[in-house]
């Protein structure tokens, strides 16, 4: 029993560490305060069921249109806001989640609306099915790893060094001949893209989404990871996803109503937060102030 | 000449930041712009670079008419610049600073990540260091830019501005601020990059500093250039005294 309860723990702690690395690319490494991530989050979700239930797609076929098409939202997100800077393009982009939110919840006829979507299917490929969540958190951890990795390795290339400069001074980069729009459109691409891939392995494993999974309480749980990790650290992001997931957990063993049990974790994540921004604004494994 | 300036206009409201400002940039040669403060000369550069969008008038740098072209493609069609208030990224490093100037390719993330994956990326390393040695930025490469001094931030903005390749470096108030002895290193790098063949286009508002330095001086007034000469002409400018002195 309590090894069927972790094994769930692991496979969210992998998809939202995919989820709030990706947030870092774009927040901590390019420095745009994106508020919508939970909206790129929802659509690789939608995407990748749509895709399989719907349109018969295999499912590996699913998860790859998910990152790709969210990439696509998140030129169209970049492109959109190219003129808005720091607390606007928060809001900007708040909106924006706003936005895909009321489409998941009134588009009825492709998401079926406040119904949901259920009876999602585990994902099959190559001829073989995931039968189990062990499984599932093997298949998890493959694409976590492979995800992180890929991330890893483009913040610390020159490109990588290009996207921290845009952050820190975007006038001074452009007048070293770099097209700052294009860097930023590429990170918020990219991070768009993951952030679907990462909605596509929560809604295969949870088998069941609706619009509330993708609501401004999600928004507020991966900015808390990202900034209790530190700005820019993927290290931190990891960590901080273990502590954030598994935190709260520890309610279910103090006997409290389950009415209680989701706003007593929306406070925890609140405190945390606060406190993070209060004593150690660098996070636990930032280099950057949160600025 | 390597930069043609025609009829360069802003107007802000009722006011003439640029007004019809005319000049020309010889090659080789170190060019001083002068003029009191608010005269139009950081607006001058800031149009030349695409900083600022003016009303009217043609930048021509190598026979290529650049006025409607984006600021990066500006930059990279051979125009170096620093600014008067350093523009530097406080969270990388030295070394990090100057690749990022030396680095062409950089934007091109799929190129990027091949190198980075399979080929061992470009050492800049030796180049990095001649170019700090010229300017005389004397710190480890991995120190960050928020870690130096203001002194020491002039210097790797001035550096990266050499480092990025360039047909001409324009520089805003190279000794504003710094220090009298940093204040001669910079006039000694200055004649250093003259004498390696560099274009210099500096701005400054003191006009002894230009005297002993430049090969040509325009004077600004009021967005206007109001003189134009060696530096011994302008000296003696009965005009270019009244601009400074306000007689």
């Amino acid at each position: 029993m309590i090894e069927a309860y972790l094994i769930h723990l692991l496979i969210l702690v992998g998809i939202y560490s995919v989820l709030a690395v990706s947030l870092n690319l774009a927040l901590g490494n390019t420095g745009l305060m994106n508020m919508g991530h939970i909206a790129f989050f929802g659509i690789g979700a939608y995407t990748s069921v749509i895709f399989t239930k719907d349109l018969g797609v295999p499912f590996f076929a699913a998860f790859l249109i998910a990152g790709l098409l969210t990439s696509v939202f998140g030129f169209i997100l970049v492109y959109a806001t190219r003129k808005l800077r720091g607390d606007y393009l928060a809001l900007a982009t708040l909106g924006f989640s706003f936005v895909i939110y009321s489409l998941m919840l009134n588009w009825s006829s492709v998401t079926r609306g406040p119904l949901g979507i259920p009876g999602i299917s585990k994902p099959c490929f190559f001829g073989l099915c995931i039968a189990n969540n062990l499984q599932y958190l093997i298949f998890v951890l493959i694409i976590s790893a492979i995800s992180i990795a890929i991330m890893y390795i483009i913040v610390n290339s020159s490109f990588g060094k290009l996207l921290a400069a845009t952050r820190d001074d975007d006038i001074g980069l452009r007048a070293l001949g770099k097209n700052t729009f294009m860097l930023k459109s590429k990170a918020l691409m990219i991070s768009a893209f993951f952030a679907g891939i990462a909605g596509s392995l929560f809604a295969h494993y949870i088998t069941y989404i609706d619009p509330s999974s993708f609501m401004l309480s999600e928004v507020i749980l991966i900015f808390t990871i990202v900034i209790v990790g530190g700005i820019a650290s993927i290290k931190g992001s990891i960590v901080s996803t273990f502590l954030i997931i598994l935190i709260p957990e520890l309610l279910r063993f103090l006997n409290i109503p389950s009415s209680v049990l989701g706003p007593a974790r929306q406070i925890i994540y609140a405190l945390i937060l606060l406190v993070i921004v209060l004593w150690r604004p660098k996070g636990l494994f930032g280099k950057i102030d949160l600025e | 000449m390597i930069l043609q300036i025609t009829n360069l206009t802003k107007h802000y409201g009722g006011i003439h930041a640029l007004d019809k400002c005319t000049l020309d940039i010889a090659p080789k040669k170190i060019t001083a712009i002068i003029g009191p403060n608010g005269s139009g000369k950081t607006t001058l550069f800031d149009a030349i670079t695409k900083l600022i969008t003016v009303d009217e008038g043609r930048v021509v740098l190598n026979g290529k008419d650049i006025t409607n072209m984006n600021d990066y493609d500006i930059a990279k069609s051979g125009i170096s610049r620093t600014f008067q208030q350093v523009r530097l990224f406080k969270n990388l490093t030295i070394k990090e600073h100057l690749e990022i100037a030396l680095r062409v390719d950089d934007e091109k993330l799929f190129k990027v990540l091949l190198n980075k994956v399979f080929i061992k990326e470009k050492n800049n390393t030796h180049k990095i260091k001649e170019i700090l040695a010229l300017v005389g930025l004397d710190k480890p490469l991995e120190t960050y830019a928020s870690d130096l001094s203001y002194g020491q931030r002039k210097l790797l903005d001035l550096a990266i501005a050499i480092a990025k390749p360039h047909t001409i470096l324009l520089l805003d108030e190279p000794v504003a601020g710094v220090n009298p002895k940093l204040r001669v290193e910079i006039v000694n790098i200055i004649k250093k990059l003259k004498s390696l063949g560099e274009t210099i286009v500096l701005i400054e508002h003191d006009m002894n500093f230009v005297m002993g330095l430049a090969d040509t001086v325009f004077v600004l007034e009021a967005g206007r250039v109001i003189a134009n000469g060696k530096p011994s002409e302008i000296q003696n400018n009965k005009r270019v005294l009244e601009a400074y002195l306000g007689g």
